[in-house]
């Protein structure tokens, strides 16, 4: 450094000596951090848990009931094949006029 | 990540960033309260990024200028006249030293004024005071060596009528 920077140098040196008198402001609080790993740790070792009691119970062997047989018979009548076509029987004679009532009342 | 730079900038550079910002601020505390406060929220909210670009301090030294610099300008220009009497009150400020520092970097130009401060009040070099001021190397280096003749003159007027006045 040049010694005509000295003077410059010194002006500085002079002048952060006094701001260290100055009040600084504090800092603002940190925001908390949202730390979702404990839970998810939490969750996934409750769910371990409940996975290992499931599958550590012996299953239950499905067992005939003694003395009981239950039987079940299906039958069925053959049904002819235009069966289903025919909704409607003997519709000739169930006619009636739309006009009949009239032909009544006079 | 933001939070890891944050709580870096508390630990190390909080203090240099305050009065960063009062010199920025033209040494008014209540304004630089007001930037550093403007500044931490930005970087929370991620509107300022640190990209490693430059080193956390400039980088950090560079969103304090802006700040003020928009806080400033949103700032009413005068005073009302109903708060002349409180400003009367105020006790003159006592000098024990020769020296008034913020009166004389007054009477640079703004960036003489900023680049001398930044060079030797917190030792960066010429490359990261164009960081910080947005300017080019050449122009930062014209600033400096200027301001480095200006501020001389200055000081040695002013030991010159200090001088004069303890005679």
């Amino acid at each position: 450094m040049a010694a005509e920077d000295k003077i410059i140098v010194d002006f500085f040196r002079e002048m952060k000596s006094k701001d260290k008198e100055l009040p600084i402001m504090p800092t603002p609080a940190l925001p908390k951090q949202k730390t979702w790993w404990p839970y998810a740790v939490a969750a996934s070792f409750t769910l371990a848990i409940i996975t290992y009691i499931i599958s550590s119970q012996p299953e239950t062997p499905t067992q005939p009931i003694p003395g009981r047989t239950v039987e079940i018979t299906l039958t069925g009548v053959p049904a002819s094949p235009t069966e289903s076509l025919v909704t409607h029987a003997a519709s000739i004679e169930t006619w009636e006029s739309p006009t009949q009532s009239l032909i009544n009342d006079f | 990540m933001t939070q890891k730079w944050l709580a870096q900038i508390y630990q190390q550079l909080h203090r240099d960033g305050y009065l960063w910002a009062r010199q920025c601020c033209l040494y008014n505390d209540e304004h630089a309260k007001e930037v550093m406060q403007l500044v931490y929220t930005k970087i929370l909210e991620q509107k300022a990024k640190y990209d490693k670009r430059a080193a956390l301090k400039t980088w950090f030294f560079a969103v304090i200028r802006y700040t003020a610099i928009d806080f400033l300008k949103s700032q009413p220009l005068y005073i009302s006249l109903d708060s002349l009497p409180d400003i009367a009150a105020i006790p003159a400020e006592t000098h024990d030293s020769p020296i008034d520092y913020t009166t004389l970097l007054n009477q640079l130009p703004q960036r003489q004024h900023q680049v001398l401060l930044l060079y030797f009040y917190h030792g960066q070099n010429l490359q990261e005071i164009a960081t910080v001021l947005n300017l080019g190397l050449g122009s930062v280096s014209t600033h400096y060596h200027r301001g480095k003749k200006r501020l001389k003159s200055l000081l040695l007027n002013q030991q010159v009528q200090w001088q004069q006045k303890i005679k």
